[in-house]
């Protein structure tokens, strides 16, 4: 399909955009005339759209300058260039002659300005879109260390990171995806430092999706997993510019969406679902302290609800007498069974935390005492659950919110390992565990096992894995992920 | 393991049998505890007594389970409690093979002898714990730190009752009325020979046999005017040309008073456990029984010569067998004193 081209006839270029624009409201017009008679050659209109861009800059140093310059040479016949050299006061200026990229350029926050008798129209960086602050992200926050996040445009993502590191080795690489949409997307990493492999592999990835839109970068994770079907992600995710920064020093390659204020990593790890920025700000005892628990949270969120209906089910010699006759008591004019009373909390407990996640801050207190406390309590009075079972699931739950990045993954796990457990007792839980860590290790990201990184796979490799060491005893250049590069050496620099 | 789910059954659907007791005469009659759960919500858990009756122990059994309808759970029964006039007959062989073959009761399960009837003692009812058979488990066990009576799981038990060279002991019971309530009491050891009630120990007479027989350690010792902690105890049996030579050595810290390397009290110590011992083993030679194990220790340490006097000769060698007790007690002040003196 041949793309429309700019005439030299100005009335002809202003019917061609009204044309292609369908009459849209919010695209301003505005023609005029410079006032000064040596200028009359200066014929100008000038498109923007209203409220992406910055009014005072397209007034002060686009309309103005043109309306009252005064030629003190001879306009020539290039009068375009000629008010993009000596006319305008703008730092962001193209010619283009295609109305595809002009539209693009519009809708995207610039100013276009046709010359009449120009066969090209001239884009001016004007963009001003309506942004939030780099406020602390909602979903990673920290009680020490830095509180910027990234936010939706993607220039200021790719800003925040070249704050943190400034090496002329961070690479950034723009591309747009979404053949509706047109979304500008980019992929950073550090040269040297992230692996060719990784990166080649992932442009041939981003290069294969075609979709209409691309609106958030989930819609890239999903598409780039290699195994689509794995209720265990492929992809790392951050707000943060402090993680995308470390990451991209551990030689991962990091995923920016225009619009979107989270930065997907490749290649993936297990471990770094249980790891937190702030275990690399506080003291590594704290940290060491911290990490653990994630992981033994992440553990008892997926086995306790399993091993208890297991014990309850099946292996009730395993209780201890005077427990299991308090448990046995507590279940008394319990209409269901444990199986139909497990299945009822969990799903009672899931759609809370999903109700709890949509609604209003304003709505959340309610909804946590007259979920929580009230129907819990008024649940357990009318005997419709035991109170054992609503605490193995008020434990399994809060245990689960440990370990955020895994919160699907731990619901997906938990139904599974509690369905075998309901079906064959404790040897269920352990076929469950069992096929999980064949799924953990079977899967790999970009090239790298899933796994790697385990103690529990490699000795030696318990620097940053289960525990974080003290920063003397982590070396930078033995990152398993990266060409072990020097980023100190003076080339670099 | 694929049958998995036809296995389970709800837990509030069991009847959870916490105790058993056996009498009887021509029949037997068999009491079982049941933990009533449908008062629990005020956590009160109440005892159930059900009692049948049959001709054999399995035969009495299978008419209590038909009693409720609801799946009886032994895996939890704490105790088992048979009346002497019954152990007396030789009932002990039977229990075994009951519990040996049904792997619903656990084998750690504490068996104990009763003087009268095991239903009376069953059916009372402790301040500590509503459920007897709880309360029971806990006072053998304490009555066993105070050297008052063996706490016998059902393994030991059948282990020594079937293993060549020892005979097998159960704690005794009775049931003491001196106060408003009547409460479990245990007074003492029931011994057996060829799992065959003989004759029982008091519990004066229970002490001896718990040091000679075992390691024992953070038990009390008593004699007429002092106690004793035993922070560490150690018995050793040595047979060496026809003579056993017993050697206890006991560490003993005082709970009260401070008489921590006070020969005059050792002294006293060491005389009243040696005439408690030699008095004990006369009483145990006249019964041919051998609760300490004397012949075990023969029979590992001189496997040819036991196979050459078991089980012919072994009564009469066990009857004139001479043992020298040789027992070393040292009395050291409490840690607590100690520090006192640091």
């Amino acid at each position: 399909m041949t793309t429309q081209k700019v005439s030299r006839n100005i009335d002809q270029n202003i019917e061609i955009m009204q044309s292609m624009l369908c009459n849209d409201k919010t695209i301003k017009l505005h023609r005029f005339r410079p006032s000064d008679k040596t200028a009359a050659g200066l014929e100008c209109c000038l498109f923007f759209v209203d409220g992406m861009v910055n009014s005072p800059l397209v007034n002060d140093n686009i309309i103005r300058p043109i309306v009252t310059h005064r030629p003190t040479v001879a306009i020539g016949r290039d009068k375009l260039s000629y008010i993009e050299q000596r006319v305008l006061q703008a730092n962001e200026t193209s010619q283009s002659d295609d109305f595809d990229t002009i539209i693009y350029s519009l809708l995207y926050g610039d100013t276009v300005v046709f010359c009449d008798g120009c066969s090209k129209a001239l884009i001016i960086g004007t963009k001003n879109f309506l942004r939030r602050g780099t406020e602390e992200p909602p979903n990673e926050p920290l009680l020490k260390g830095p509180r910027e996040g990234f936010t939706e445009p993607i220039l200021m993502n790719i800003s925040l990171l070249r704050r943190k590191i400034r090496n002329k080795r961070l690479k950034v690489e723009y591309f747009q995806l979404g053949s509706v949409t047109q979304t500008t997307c980019c992929i950073c990493y550090v040269d040297g430092c992230a692996k060719e492999s990784t990166v080649e592999e992932l442009k041939k990835r981003l290069e294969a999706i075609n979709r209409d839109g691309i609106l958030d970068t989930n819609y890239i994770a999903e598409q780039i997993q290699e195994k689509k079907w794995s209720p265990i992600r492929n992809t790392g995710s951050t707000e943060r510019p402090d993680v995308a920064a470390a990451k991209l020093l551990e030689g991962r390659v990091a995923i920016f969406v225009d619009g979107s204020p989270v930065a997907l990593t490749v290649p993936y790890i297990f471990l770094e679902s249980f790891q937190s920025p702030e275990d690399y700000y506080v003291n590594f005892y704290f940290a060491a302290i911290n990490r653990s628990l994630r992981i033994l949270g992440f553990l008892l969120s997926i086995s306790i609800l399993p091993i208890f209906i297991a014990l309850m089910r099946f292996h009730r010699e395993l209780i201890p007498s005077q427990l299991l006759l308090s448990m046995a008591a507590s279940r008394q004019g319990v209409p269901f069974s444990i199986t139909a009373e497990a299945i009822m909390l969990l799903l009672a407990f899931e759609i809370l935390r999903e109700a709890g996640s949509r609604t209003p801050a304003s709505f959340g207190q309610t909804l946590s005492v007259v979920g929580g406390l009230v129907v819990g309590q008024a649940a357990v009075d009318a005997h419709i659950v035991s109170p054992a079972m609503l605490i193995v699931i008020a434990f399994s739950g809060i245990t689960g919110l440990i370990a955020p990045k895994l919160k699907s993954t731990i619901i997906w796990i938990r139904l599974v390992l509690m369905v075998l457990s309901m079906l064959l007792g404790l040897y269920g839980y352990i076929l469950g565990m069992l096929w999980l860590l064949l799924l953990l290790a079977e899967q790999s990201s970009f090239g790298i096992p899933t796994l790697s990184n385990m103690p529990i796979v490699k000795l030696g490799c318990a620097e940053d894995s289960i525990i974080r060491f003290p920063f003397h005893l982590m070396k930078d250049k033995e990152r398993f992920l990266s060409k072990r590069s020097d980023l100190k050496s003076k080339d670099c620099v | 393991m694929l049958s998995g789910c036809s296995t389970s059954t709800e837990i509030d659907k069991l009847m959870i049998v916490s105790g058993l007791s056996i009498d009887g005469g021509e029949e037997y009659s068999i009491t079982s505890q049941i933990v009533n759960l449908q008062d629990a919500s005020q956590n009160n858990l109440s005892p159930i007594l059900l009692e049948t009756s049959g001709t054999t122990i399995a035969d009495a059994m299978a008419s209590l389970a038909q009693l409720e309808g609801q799946k009886l759970y032994f895996t939890h029964a704490q105790a088992i409690l048979i009346s002497a006039d019954r152990l007396q007959n030789g009932e002990a062989a039977h229990l075994i093979d009951l519990l040996n073959m049904a792997p619903r009761f656990r084998s750690s399960i504490r068996l104990a002898a009763t003087v009268g009837s095991a239903k009376e003692v069953l059916q009372t009812e402790p301040h500590t714990d509503p459920i007897s058979a709880f309360s029971i488990r806990d006072s053998i066990s304490e009555s066993y730190r105070m050297l008052r009576a063996p706490d016998m799981p059902f393994y030991i038990f059948l282990n020594d009752t079937l293993e060549s060279g020892i005979d097998g002991i159960l704690p005794l019971l009775d049931v003491d009325d001196t106060g408003d309530t009547p409460l479990p009491h245990v007074c003492g050891t029931a011994l057996f020979k060829d799992a065959v009630m003989v004759n029982t120990l008091t519990s004066e007479e229970t002490k001896y046999l718990l040091i000679s027989k075992e390691k024992v350690s953070n038990a009390i010792y008593t004699t007429d005017t002092h106690s004793f902690l035993i922070n560490s105890g150690k018995s050793d049996m040595k047979y060496k040309d026809g003579k056993i030579i017993f050697t206890i050595k006991l560490e003993l810290s005082l709970i009260e008073g401070e008489n921590a390397g006070n020969k005059a009290l050792e002294k006293l110590v060491i005389d009243d456990m040696e005439n408690g011992i030699y008095s004990l083993l006369d009483k145990l030679k006249d019964l041919q029984c051998d609760p300490i194990g004397i012949g075990r220790c023969i029979k590992r340490t001189h496997p040819d010569y036991w196979a050459s006097i078991y089980p012919d000769q072994w009564g009469d060698i066990y009857s004139q067998l001479t043992v020298d007790a040789d027992i070393k007690v040292s009395i050291v002040p409490s840690p607590k004193l100690a520090g006192k003196d640091n």
